[in-house]
């Protein structure tokens, strides 16, 4: 049993009439302290394994596990094992940065000493000791987008799904970033991210896969591979 | 590749989540953070607001309405101030529709949440908005001359009343928000009080609408609400208008909280469980 599991799963979106599955018998393991990239064009099924995964949208068919637990009938199981951080930068724009952080992690179960310290911790970790006291809306895309991977990353949860995670931070904390989700690899951590950067792939990646049409075109492919065939015929993938 | 085994942090989290009722504080705290930094939190307020001056400058010099008031047009109208004051409680889906939209509701939605607490604490944070504007209201027309028959006590209940009531439109919104998804859609919805508190005996006593308006009047719940708060602001304590009250404003409140828990059914906040 891997860390996540597809077991021929196939989702289609209602209204889509006519138009092909988004997902079709698709069928996936990741293990844990593996990164794989799941990359491919705009509408491959990429976001749709992470929504899946996440807990976010049901297969119609098929099954999704995560560490064993199906993502829908067990799904509050697997939301204590994942941290997510989905293309949409998902935080509210009312709160201060520190005081964002605190209550995630009360959420999350920690006592209120525990969160105020993980909080500091995920701050100086995610780079954001300089807006600690700012309220979210006044921040740039970019740090806004590095507080929602540190929310991800707040619990230290065993699997972590990422949809494009460091497509709007600047080249210094995309460094960063990758570092950080190499250690956590490395430490056994289980990464499965949604890209379409093969420099991010390329850093972060042990295993690469290309989704084209909801289905696997290559599994375990390198990276050089993916390159010299992208800049091939693209109208191919 | 290391493969999950028995001792893998996979299976044994760190993650405890804490009971609901902590997370409806939690949470509640945030969405509180939200709404009252919203400039339409005063928007509300001035409408009701203005529904107290209006029709007190508009119908206020009417004698037969005068005598049925006690002498104090005030304590009559004051009931339609704070039923207008209740669409606050629309509060609660535009703040959802907003969440929806920005995407911190998937974000909350893939986290060990559940999802009955991320609506209460949406509709518990807008009832609470209702109660502080029928607070101000209340304020407001005492200033102006209202003087409710019962005093600080049944001023209370006629915020208990109105908190309820916020309950009940609170939960209409989220029903609207979760199935539109959208903030206009949403923030339209929110004028079926208009309809809700004019069949009813809002600016008349109830023996002197039209009979098609006191049929009306008979099935929509705002109308014993209204009496009920009517009551304690002109006449006294009266058991029956009160328990009518209550009822009503609970069976509104239940009502649409079912409402909304089938339209989340229907519609999917993400994966329940």
């Amino acid at each position: 049993m891997g860390a996540i599991q597809l077991d021929e799963v196939s989702k289609s979106y209602s209204g889509d009439n006519g138009s092909p599955p988004a997902l079709s018998q698709l069928s996936l393991t990741v293990e844990a302290g593996q990164a794989l990239a799941l990359l491919g064009a705009n509408g491959a099924g990429k976001s749709t394994v992470v929504h899946i995964l996440a807990t976010l949208s049901r297969p119609d068919s098929g099954r999704a596990t995560i560490a064993g637990f199906d993502t829908v009938k067990q799904a509050s199981r697997v939301r204590t094992r994942i941290g997510v951080a989905l293309q949409d930068v998902g935080v509210y724009g009312a709160g201060r940065v520190r005081q964002v952080l605190r209550h995630h992690a009360r959420l999350f179960g920690l006592d209120r000493s525990a969160a105020a310290r993980r909080g500091d911790e995920v701050i100086e970790l995610a780079g954001l000791t300089q807006v600690v006291g700012k309220r979210v809306h006044r921040l740039s895309g970019g740090t806004r987008r590095r507080l929602d991977l540190g929310l991800a990353l707040l619990h230290q949860p065993p699997v972590l799904l990422l949809d494009e995670p460091t497509s709007s931070l600047d080249p210094f904390s995309r460094r960063d970033f990758w570092e950080e989700l190499g250690r956590l690899r490395d430490a056994g951590t289980c990464i499965l991210f949604a890209s379409q950067s093969l420099e991010e792939t390329e850093q972060l990646a042990d295993r690469v896969t290309v989704l084209v049409g909801g289905v696997i075109w290559r599994d375990d492919i390198s990276v050089a591979e993916v390159r010299e065939a992208w800049s091939g015929d693209a109208s191919d993938h | 590749m290391p493969a999950t085994t028995e001792t893998s942090p996979l299976l044994v989290p760190e993650v405890h989540p804490p009971p609901w009722i902590v997370q409806v504080g939690l949470l509640t705290r945030r969405v509180a953070i939200e709404a009252f930094r919203n400039p339409v939190l005063i928007l509300n307020l001035l409408l009701a607001l203005l529904f107290l001056v209006v029709y007190d400058g508009t119908v206020g010099g009417v004698s037969l309405l005068v005598s049925f008031a006690g002498g104090n047009y005030y304590n009559f109208i004051l009931p339609a101030a704070i039923l207008a004051a209740s669409v606050g409680g629309g509060a609660a889906g535009l703040l959802l529709v907003s969440d929806i939209q920005s995407g911190y509701l998937s974000r909350q939605l893939t986290m060990p949440i559940r999802r009955s607490a991320l609506v209460a604490s949406l509709v518990l944070t807008a009832a609470v908005q209702v109660v502080l504007q029928a607070t101000v209201v209340v304020l407001f027309g005492i200033a102006l001359g209202a003087d409710p028959e019962t005093g600080l006590p049944g001023v209370l209940c006629v915020l208990g009343l109105a908190f309820v009531w916020g309950l009940g439109f609170a939960a209409y919104s989220v029903a609207v928000a979760v199935f539109s998804r959208d903030m206009q859609a949403t923030a339209a919805a929110n004028l079926i009080f208009i309809p809700l508190i004019f069949l009813s005996p809002l600016l008349v006593p109830y023996e002197y609408l039209k009979p098609w308006m006191q049929t009306a009047a008979d099935l929509n719940p705002a109308r014993y609400v209204t009496e009920g708060m009517r009551s304690l602001l002109i006449e006294g304590w009266d058991g029956q208008m009160l328990v009518d009250a209550l009822l009503a404003s609970l069976a509104f409140a239940v009502a649409m909280g079912a409402l909304a828990i089938v339209t989340i059914r229907f519609r999917s906040l993400g994966v329940e469980g």
